[in-house]
């Protein structure tokens, strides 16, 4: 017996200097390479087709379009190294860059926008995000399949230098747009000979700072600098982008100086770097609301929608999520044009008591049986747990909660809303139109079934108004009606992010729309 | 022989048709689609995407359809999620992943549960018996996320010996493997000290030490050899769970398998890929217990062929 474990100290002394011996092998990081983790493979890396963060996160540092955000998230010349707005604020001409190549050394030209934006606008496509265009002159007509003539879609490139666009309406917010991915430029002989291969590293063909060298699929893809790039070349020689899926993962790689930077921060790590010179919190233009569905009882009365509202004291949220979110009445986020702190219900116990009690709910008696849902994420029942103290300490009614899977949660919501719901909503480009256009009569991410047409003409009125100060006006008078006197949603904050970067990482801009743009990044080995 | 391996194809065919029609069907009826997003669809937009994918004709004729193309293409279908990858190729990648996981766990399975069963059984009732099994029963009752988190607390962030998690390379299999194989060692290593002492028991192993056989030669020719038949039982669908890999281990490790296609693909309401998987993994599961009963038949003669 003694003899077997004698041979199993001995295997078990070989294993672990054998393990010492295959770590060795590699090497410590290497010079200008960024490595950062991902939390999926992209589902796709077709520009028409991505929805998702991680593939924008990819597909913005290979890609580029006409125009590109500066450090206040404003539009700036790319691509597009100017542009003309006609009069009525419905024509828009592009004139580009001729010095722009792809990576295979073809000449970028106005057709390959001309060609991506009606790809995206195709049905066959069947682009989620086609619904970006439809300000553009009879592209909704060609995505629904009224005309099967896409030369009716009002983008054309004039000649090889000059793209115009028409567009059905005048938007004051166009020029965010072509700031979008899915309004890059595209090959279009590279798309139709590979069809849906394309995106795969062999074929695709891109124009921007990086270009995709590998792809192992769920497990790491790798950019490369673009040698061909117009612009000021990056100075990262190498891109990493690490599949892991668990939080915890992520931060046991930073650690252990696998990547870079953490971008998504349990909130047990995020108190454990908070006063670390690494960490860096940062506003995130992605509203938290509660919705009533204000056709409801006890919601159909405007006093127990103001009550519900007045009884909430907006500074406990980021005392529980503890990720440095901004307390919010407003709908509009702070970072965002429009923005107004002042709009909104404020925290008023007395106000709210009285009244629930001109609602004929004095004290909260008689308040009939409400359930408040949301859906199942640890976060959330958080949430709803501290609003169900609230409202009963504050106003003495019980509010039961209940909690959904996500797709459960949203077909609920889309079918049958419920009296009271959580929802959040993220910019899709920094500009209140984004944020208020939810909320018209017609929109189909309006649960709330509140309908107000002098809500819907001050939003079609803003949009169509090139006056900045006017516009402010106009959203200001518009948030008022939706937060202070018809009362369809209750903001609760705004959220942040979280990240940590190495020391050796220089020159990251960090902006409320979380875009990862890279091109000018480099690693300072000495710090 | 023969006749018994066929007739054991053809039930296990029979069993994955109507596991293919169950699991179709059944998440059909499951609220909510792969197109459903806090940002909602116009109803075009929609519409386009519902044609693409065939959601738009009737449940009877998109259960034909994919039956058609599994049956004459092996074509899984496209996949909602990942507009540019067939089923087929996202399987193709990530199955060979948890196949080299599986099998390493697998390996460290048996290699560690027999002897140390085996051990266990011999010395029964003394100090090693219950350190062996205190040792067994923790193992099956420490869940992976823990005895993972363990693991990686130890070898990468104090010894700084192993990669934390990933999938590149020789020493990056080293920790998941052992987390994913130390469950089914345990499991293992208590079946076969059970079965080792009702075998040494046994009139065989008495009259083997009467007539003066070694005490090696007792245990590996004849303890070891008739008290492995449970465990061979269990090894069938122990491998094909352990290959198809763990989801937990998978996610805590950062490892690129297949598992996750599991539980991803119903959050997702990915139809295609949920059912690729299930596929697989009961191609897997029922191939692995004909394998074991037919494996069966050559290890123990007394079993009738039926």
């Amino acid at each position: 017996m003694k003899k077997i474990f004698r041979v199993a100290f001995v295997v078990f002394i070989i294993s672990f200097v054998f393990l010492i011996f295959i770590n060795k092998d590699k090497k410590p990081t290497q010079q200008n390479i960024f490595r950062f983790s991902i939390t999926s493979d992209p589902p796709t890396l077709d520009w028409s087709k991505a929805t998702d963060h991680v593939s924008i996160d990819l597909i913005e540092n290979i890609m580029e379009g006409l125009v590109q955000y500066d450090e206040k998230l404003q539009p700036i010349p790319a691509i597009a190294q100017s542009w003309d707005v006609s009069k009525d604020g419905k024509k828009y001409i592009f004139y580009l860059r001729k010095d722009v190549t792809w990576t295979d050394g073809v000449a970028l030209t106005a057709h390959d926008f001309e060609y991506a934006w009606k790809r995206l606008l195709n049905p066959e496509t069947a682009a989620e995000y086609a619904y970006f265009l439809f300000d553009v002159e009879g592209a909704e007509d060609f995505n629904l399949g009224n005309t099967k003539d896409p030369n009716t879609v009002g983008v054309r490139a004039l000649n090889d230098s000059t793209l115009e666009v028409k567009l059905r309406a005048p938007a004051s917010y166009f020029l965010h747009i072509p700031a979008f991915m899915v309004t890059y430029p595209m090959r279009k002989d590279v798309v139709e000979k590979h069809e849906d291969h394309w995106t795969h590293p062999e074929n695709i063909i891109t124009c921007g700072p990086f270009k995709l060298k590998e792809w192992q699929h769920k497990n790491k893809i790798t950019l490369v600098k673009n040698e061909k790039y117009y612009d000021v070349q990056p100075k990262l020689e190498e891109i990493h982008a690490l599949v892991v899926k668990n939080d915890q993962t992520a931060v046991d790689l930073y650690e252990t100086g696998k990547i870079d930077i953490l971008r998504k921060m349990p909130p047990l790590t995020i108190e454990q770097y908070k006063d670390h010179p690494q960490y860096i919190n940062h506003p995130f233009l992605r509203g938290y609301y509660y919705g009533f569905n204000i056709e409801k009882k006890p919601f159909n009365d405007v006093r127990v929608r103001k009550a519900f509202a007045h009884a909430i004291d907006h500074k406990v949220f980021p005392e529980i999520l503890k990720g440095g979110q901004i307390p919010v009445t407003s709908w509009v986020p702070p970072g965002m044009l429009g923005y107004e702190p002042d709009v909104g219900l404020g925290f008023n116990v007395e106000l709210a008591q009285n009244l629930l009690k001109e609602a004929g709910y004095p004290d909260g008696k008689g308040f009939p049986k409400t359930i408040a849902f949301f859906d199942s994420r640890d976060d959330n029942k958080e949430i709803a747990e501290k609003l169900q103290q609230i409202w009963k300490e504050n106003l003495n009614v019980h509010i039961d909660i209940e909690n959904q899977e996500w797709k459960v949660y949203l077909k609920q919501l889309h079918v049958d809303p419920p009296p009271l719901f959580r929802l959040g909503w993220g910019a899709d480009f920094p500009d209140p139109d984004n944020f208020l256009r939810l909320f018209t009569s017609n929109s189909g991410n309006n649960n709330t079934r509140w309908k107000s047409s002098s809500f819907d003409q001050l939003i079609f009125k803003a949009a169509s108004e090139m006056n900045i100060q006017k516009r402010l006006e106009l959203y200001k008078k518009a948030q008022k009606i939706l937060l202070e006197e018809d009362v369809a949603i209750m903001p609760l904050f705004v959220e942040s992010l979280n990240y940590v970067v190495k020391p050796h990482v220089k020159g990251l801009w960090v902006n409320s729309m979380e875009r990862l743009i890279l091109k000018k990044i480099w690693i300072d080995q000495k710090s | 022989m023969v006749q018994f391996v066929i007739k054991r194809l053809f039930l296990g065919i029979v069993v994955l048709w109507v596991l293919i029609t169950l699991t179709f069907f059944i998440l059909r009826f499951l609220p909510g689609g792969p197109f459903d997003s806090d940002k909602k669809l116009p109803p075009q937009v929609l519409q386009n995407l519902q044609k693409k994918y065939r959601l738009d004709l009737s449940l009877e004729k998109q259960y034909f359809f994919y039956l058609k193309d599994l049956v004459f293409h092996f074509d899984l279908g496209p996949s909602f999620k990942n507009p540019d990858r067939s089923i087929n190729e996202m399987i193709a990648v990530s199955f060979p992943i948890s196949l080299q996981l599986g099998m390493c766990a697998l390996l460290i399975a048996f290699l560690v549960g027999i002897p140390l069963g085996l051990l266990a059984a011999y010395h029964h009732n003394t100090k090693w018996d219950h350190i062996f099994m205190i040792c067994a029963i923790s193992g099956v009752s420490l869940p992976a996320f823990l005895s993972g988190s363990i693991l990686i607390l130890i070898f990468s962030k104090f010894l700084s010996l192993l990669p934390a998690a990933r999938w590149d390379g020789l020493s990056y299999m080293i920790l998941p493997a052992l987390t994913l194989g130390l469950r089914p060692a345990a499991i293992i290593a208590r079946l076969m000290r059970g079965s080792a002492l009702e075998v040494m028991d046994s009139d065989y192993i008495r009259t083997a030490r009467a007539k003066g056989l070694s005490e090696s030669q007792v245990v590996y020719k004849h303890v070891l050899k008739n008290s492995v038949l449970p465990v061979l039982t269990l090894a069938g669908p122990l491998s094909a769970s352990i290959i198809t890999g763990s989801f937990i281990v998978e996610l805590i490790f950062a490892i690129p398998g297949m598992a996750d296609y599991f539980v991803d693909a119903v959050f997702n309401r990915d139809y295609t890929l949920i059912m690729g998987a299930t596929i697989v993994y009961a191609f897997f599961l029922i191939s692995a217990n004909i394998l074991v009963d037919v494996l069966y038949r050559f290890i123990d003669s007394r079993m009738q062929v039926t």
